[in-house]
């Protein structure tokens, strides 16, 4: 197994964080991973992108140049489209992103991440933000599903992964956080089906 | 993979690197694209896992922080600063001292791109400076070249080894790709080596007197320790030359690549063999002392083409040259700007040297 992402998009988006959560969940199931940011000076609102890949074998190149994955969290991150391998999946944030790709060798999922995100303010701490932060991590649960992992275990991981970077006073955004994984696991491959 | 693995940024994972190897003192003038070095000891200094880390010291300058190490390092210990190209300019004096005291320590150059101030991105325009020694005087330095997060974290354990073996200062040349890049590893549990300093000046106690000085007024004094230095760098070129091979055994063209561009190029032998390029790798991991007769045992073995990657205008392309001595086709490849070349820059260039 190996895949190459590209997730891009602007800073405050959790970008990031998302490429972190990522490249650490692959690692939580025994692969090898390279995460490679880049990023302006700017706080916010600067472009950002990362390389994310990861491999059951070691990683010779660490740079992506013909991503399996595409994770376009606003409009200048679909300039990344053309490099899309055929076949690939693009994940379109569709909260911000209104046209889809020129391309029809590519499957593409639209994922409303924002507003999916905040439909969960049940589950923001007392005084807290804004349940949309919590957009990056609804795409996080969409790239699970496209990627057919297994949903009990993606979660298992990703509970892990939660724990290891949302620490502190986030520690207690991790309900929400969790919440949004599943909405947007459920978006891409429907609701679990009882036991 | 069963065991628990570490997800580091190179920075963080040299740091760590350093402090398992029982480093003593850091002395700190931070520079982006290296910053992550000062920021990780910082918040390990004081931790009781590391008992041996007792100095983290933010210098005004980096001509204050290569003068601290100089001061540690005088007294035996393991001591190590950082910085990238515009700093690692200011230290060169203090590397030029401290190679003439013979003082073991380690210094990071992150590189990044550009004279003057340029970019963060990733170059390798500091390997002249880094490996023919940037400061006055000649002197011998050992370099190394790491390529990988886990080496980033293994090497400063292999360049305080070499550092108080040889009694000399090595320099760790690093890049901003390697800098920022995180990737998994682990660390292996070894403990921290302790080496022979009874050389060291650590104050008076009755104790025979040491003096650490560069300064040689008579000319036979300067003219045996310059022989003295001369003899130390001979038998460095002799004994500590590293590389790494892969598929060299029947290459056509051998890809010749340190640092990123080593995986750049790892990819690229890949994909020139699926194209039926019989392609090879050769990786210095010390720079200095370049693998100079094992780039030679290639040639000796056949092969015949060098096709040299550096994000640089050509510099480690002069020493490939050197080592062939006219005996093979040498060409060079590579970006700059903190930019990188692409697969297609480099299979087409490896491609167009098979033909």
């Amino acid at each position: 197994m190996k895949r190459e992402t590209i997730v891009a998009g602007h800073g405050g988006q959790g970008i990031l964080e998302f490429a972190n959560w990522l490249a650490y969940f692959h690692l939580r199931q025994g692969r090898h991973v390279a995460y490679t940011p880049s990023y302006g000076p700017e706080t916010r609102g600067g472009k950002v992108k990362c390389y994310v890949v990861a491999s059951d074998e070691p990683i010779d190149s660490p740079i992506v140049e013909e991503p399996d994955l595409l994770i376009a969290m606003n409009i200048p991150a679909m300039d990344w489209v053309p490099r899309l391998k055929p076949g690939g999946t693009l994940l379109v944030n569709s909260s911000l992103v209104r046209d889809g790709p020129d391309r029809t060798d590519v499957a593409v999922d639209r994922v409303p991440a924002a507003e999916l995100a905040s439909a969960l303010a049940r589950y923001v701490p007392e005084g807290g933000r804004d349940p949309s932060i919590a957009a990056n991590s609804v795409m996080l649960g969409a790239v699970f599903a496209a990627s057919h992992e297994d949903r009990e275990r993606a979660r298992t991981a990703v509970k892990a992964v939660f724990r290891h970077f949302l620490t502190d006073r986030k520690a207690a955004y991790i309900p929400l956080n969790l919440h949004a994984v599943d909405a947007g696991f459920e978006l891409i491959a429907g609701p679990p089906v009882p036991a | 993979m069963t065991e628990e693995r570490a997800f580091l940024k190179g920075n963080e994972a040299l740091a760590y690197g350093a402090l398992r190897t029982g480093l003593n003192a850091y002395f700190a003038y931070p520079i982006t694209p290296s910053s992550e070095i000062p920021e990780t000891l910082a918040a390990e200094w004081g931790r009781p896992e590391y008992p041996a880390f007792k100095v983290f010291l933010q210098a005004a300058s980096e001509l204050e922080a290569i003068s601290m190490v100089i001061g540690a390092a005088a007294t035996g210990a393991k001591a190590m600063t950082a910085t990238s190209g515009p700093g690692f300019s200011l230290k060169q004096e203090g590397l030029s001292y401290a190679a003439g005291m013979e003082l073991p320590m380690l210094v990071v150059d992150v590189n990044r791109a550009g004279p003057g101030l340029g970019n963060l991105g990733p170059e390798q325009t500091d390997y002249f400076q880094a490996t023919r020694g940037g400061g006055h005087g000649g002197y011998p330095t050992v370099v190394l070249a790491p390529a990988s997060v886990p080496e980033m974290a293994s090497f400063p354990a292999l360049g305080f080894d070499l550092a108080f073996r040889y009694r000399t200062p090595v320099v760790l040349l690093a890049d901003a790709f390697l800098g920022q890049l995180k990737e998994d590893l682990s660390f292996p549990d070894v403990p921290a080596p302790t080496y022979d300093v009874s050389w060291a000046a650590t104050g008076a106690r009755g104790d025979e007197r040491h003096v650490l000085s560069s300064l040689n007024l008579e000319l036979m004094d300067q003219s045996r320790h310059s022989h003295h230095l001369l003899d130390k760098r001979l038998r460095i070129a002799e004994q500590e030359p590293r590389a790494e091979e892969v598929d060299t055994d029947d290459a056509e063209v051998v890809l010749v690549a340190y640092g990123i561009c080593a995986r750049l190029a790892r990819r690229a032998v890949r994909l020139l063999r699926s194209r039926s390029v019989r392609a090879g790798l050769f990786r210095p991991i010390t720079l200095a002392p370049f693998p100079a007769r094992r780039l030679r045992g290639l040639l000796e073995a056949g092969r015949r083409k060098f096709l040299v990657v550096e994000l640089n205008a050509g510099q480690m392309v002069e020493d490939v040259r050197l080592a062939v001595e006219g005996g093979a086709e040498v060409r060079s490849v590579g970006e700059m700007g903190g930019l990188l070349p692409s697969s297609l820059d480099l299979v087409r260039a490896g491609e167009a040297m098979a033909r």
